[in-house]
């Protein structure tokens, strides 16, 4: 394919097109097709530079003999921005001025695809910040818009700038992690933001993700919290915090599960994310031991990445299934393999929570209730989904639990405890009935919101899964409406276990169905379903 | 089809930490108080039968968990749910203060089609303490100030109002309900009649 055969097909479809905009096209289809784009971009750049008033490399040009062909069938001009200016519309500005952001890996693309996304998280997660200008630029009247939609040239600026990082052309890069400036690490921020960020009532320091100077101790990684004296592996928030629970707060009903106030936490997460220096020690809100706990419990929780090493996680987890000693051996020896940083903040961390626990009389926070205000942050997965989340939540507090419970055994080369004790660790933990059915329910929730995790295992298609995702949904109705036919509170409570068994041997039968018929007869999906 | 009504209301009871969500839930469905302290992980849920305008109808409460963390599991708790229970303690500020974002970030995640008229009903719990903190009046402007949210003032621990409170939570669901669907049941399906009725330019090609 060749741009002299293009073109006049593209000037067919839309006869209102500049030869530039053939020509945006034009290089758009080719990066489609392959690699060698790369250099019609860097003539797209070289001459976008060129009429930013840096004259572009003439040489490279024209060393590139193919670029050189479709450059002049392109506009008919010569290298030199200046022949080409009486061609370009309004519009090239502003690809030019697009093409300048490049740096901040913005493209409209980006944005547009970012929309939908960042409304939904939108007073929780407030959007990137470098993305709002941009919008501004990109905000055409719509008309504009869906014309220049035909041609694709949005397209055009993000690759653009895809290749030019491929090219290793850092000139124009400004500092900071290519990665993350990239329209997948933004979307993938924004993922994680979404995810981590709770945006409940204590989403404390949420929206200062972004920039964080040197010095910050909330939401930066944890090697890069400033440190405490006595310990070169703990981070100084975390003692100051613990060395404030432990001189006033082991006396205080509720400790860890009673948040402090919301703006205090907030306004002091931004003092000590300024730097820990003297001032931010004196800061009056270190008083309010509950605001102190709650710091704590948003230090850990915003750690981006998870206390126990996300390596890890699965094996904690299998580890929690087990039982009798076996339990406890197998979790010391993953211990023994957290890195020294995460595990000294973390014995750190359990050995206040066991002194907090053994004030259990007083304050009411026993290890179980400490566990389960610390399992799902300490225990966690970096790339966690909901049903995930929701499978393993009750093992995620089990394991601080036992951690808490054993501390000795586990940090100080205690001995192995006898097994009663880690059963009734266990035993305490799972001893409602109510709460299996209610995990099925919220697994069954989370099948409507992750609608293709589940299924995909089973079937091959999406169609299919739309299917089975159809077909639950009526199981599931029906077995509502059966639900309210019993008459006690047991019986729907049973009901709701079995039924939901029952709807996902439906669900199977539903499959084979579509399989058997889909290949021989096509049948439409929707029939399947109904 | 047109006196169609769910005859299972789903309750979500919501609030800061040790409020009293489940003690108030157990009181309501058991008739019982425990002064065991015991947070709540995830989420658990009760239900019980009421008879509202002479029909038996099926509430399943949820009770949520208060700590943070366990709020990013939300969307899964929050979905169709018929009404929305808001607690705070009315010995601690702080929980009432949370109310408004208690609301947001359930309105956000279950996104309910008229978030304006979703039947929302706020608790102040522990009124047979004496350490009062949020007076009555407080309380009552910022229920006002939100579509009118009716207010009760209950003690888990001594049954005060919890039943009212219930069968109003009851009563506005149900209500709710029969103005119509307050979700898209089938999203799919919507969108692809949004799709299909929407004129698309030839912004779709992906060759």
């Amino acid at each position: 394919m060749d741009l002299i055969l293009t073109a006049p097909i593209v000037g067919q479809y839309f006869p209102r097109t500049s030869p530039w905009e053939v020509a945006y096209a034009y290089i758009d289809v080719q990066q489609r097709m392959g690699q060698l784009v790369l250099v019609a971009v860097w003539r797209t750049r070289d001459y976008l530079s060129g009429r930013g008033g840096q004259q572009a490399e003439p040489q490279r040009i024209a060393a590139q003999t193919s670029v050189q062909v479709h450059g002049g069938s392109v506009s008919g001009g010569g290298n030199s921005g200046d022949d080409y200016s009486p061609v370009l519309p309004a519009k090239s500005h502003r690809k030019y001025a697009l093409g300048s952001r490049s740096p901040s890996g913005q493209s409209p693309v980006t944005k547009s695809r970012k929309t939908p996304q960042t409304g939904c998280s939108s007073p929780t997660g407030s959007a990137d910040q470098p993305i709002v200008p941009m919008s501004a630029t990109t905000n055409q009247p719509t008309g504009q818009y869906h014309h220049q939609q035909h041609h694709q040239p949005h397209h055009l600026t993000l690759q653009q700038q895809q290749h030019f990082t491929g090219a290793k052309d850092s000139s124009d890069r400004e500092s900071g992690s290519p990665k993350s400036k990239t329209w997948k690490g933004i979307v993938a921020r924004q993922f994680r933001k979404m995810q981590g960020q709770p945006g409940s009532p204590s989403a404390t320091g949420g929206s200062d993700l972004m920039a964080l100077p040197d010095g910050a101790s909330i939401n930066v990684p944890l090697q890069q919290c400033p440190v405490s004296e006595e310990n070169p592996y703990v981070p100084l928030v975390l003692a100051k915090c613990t060395g404030i629970v432990e001189s006033k707060g082991l006396g205080v009903v509720g400790i860890y599960r009673i948040p402090g106030n919301t703006a205090a936490i907030t306004q002091l997460t931004e003092t000590i994310n300024r730097g820990l220096d003297e001032t931010a020690l004196r800061d009056a809100r270190w008083e309010d031991v509950n605001v102190v706990s709650s710091l704590l419990k948003s230090f850990i929780r915003n750690l981006p990445e998870p206390l126990l090493p996300n390596e890890l996680y699965g094996g904690f987890i299998a580890a929690d299934k087990l039982s009798g000693q076996r339990r406890l051996t197998d979790m010391r020896q993953l211990l023994r393999r957290v890195p020294p940083m995460n595990y000294e903040t973390l014995k750190h961390l359990m050995r206040h929570l066991y002194r907090v626990s053994a004030h259990s009389e007083v304050n009411l926070m026993d290890p179980r209730n400490l566990a389960i205000v610390f399992g799902p942050s300490v225990v966690r997965s970096a790339n966690e989904s909901l049903e995930t989340a929701v499978k393993d939540m009750r093992h995620q507090c089990q394991i601080v639990e036992v951690l808490i419970n054993n501390y000795q055994y586990f940090f100080e080369d205690g001995l192995l405890p006898s097994v009663d004790e880690s059963k009734t660790g266990t035993g305490t933990v799972v001893d409602s009935g109510l709460e299996v059915p209610s995990t099925s329910l919220l697994l069954d929730n989370v099948s409507k919101i992750e609608p293709f995790k589940e299924q995909s295992k089973e079937s091959t298609s999406g169609f299919v899964a739309n299917i089975v995702q159809a077909a639950n949904r009526k199981i599931r109705r029906t077995a509502q409406r059966k639900s309210t036919m019993s008459s006690t509170t047991p019986d729907t409570l049973s009901l709701d276990s079995t039924t939901s068994a029952e709807s996902k041997e439906q669900s199977s039968r539903v499959i084979r169905r579509y399989l058997e018929l889909g290949p021989k007869s096509g049948t439409p999906p929707s029939v399947g379903a109904g | 089809m047109a006196t169609r009504k769910k005859a299972l209301l789903k309750v979500i009871v919501l609030g800061d930490s040790s409020v009293g969500k489940t003690s108030l839930m157990n009181q309501y469905v058991n008739k019982r108080f425990s002064n065991q302290y015991k947070a709540t992980i995830g989420a658990d849920f009760l239900t019980k039968e009421v008879v509202i305008d002479e029909r038996v109808v099926t509430m399943q409460i949820w009770d949520t968990a208060g700590q943070e963390r366990f709020q990013s599991l939300g969307v899964a708790f929050y979905r169709g749910a018929d009404c929305c229970v808001l607690v705070y303690d009315t010995t601690a500020p702080n929980t009432f203060k949370n109310l408004e974002s208690w609301r947001d970030e359930f309105l956000i995640q279950a996104s309910p089609r008229d978030p304006d008229h979703f039947p929302f009903v706020v608790l102040g719990n522990k009124i047979d303490l004496e350490n009062r903190a949020v007076s009555t009046k407080r309380a009552q402007q910022w229920c006002l100030t939100k579509n009118d949210i009716p207010y009760f003032e209950t003690s888990a621990k001594e049954g005060i109002n919890v039943d009212l409170a219930f069968q109003t939570i009851a009563k506005n669901a149900i209500a709710q309900e029969t103005e119509g669907d307050l979700y898209n049941d089938f999203p799919d399906q919507i969108k692809l009649n949004t799709r299909d009725s929407r004129p698309r330019s030839g912004d779709n090609c992906s060759c």
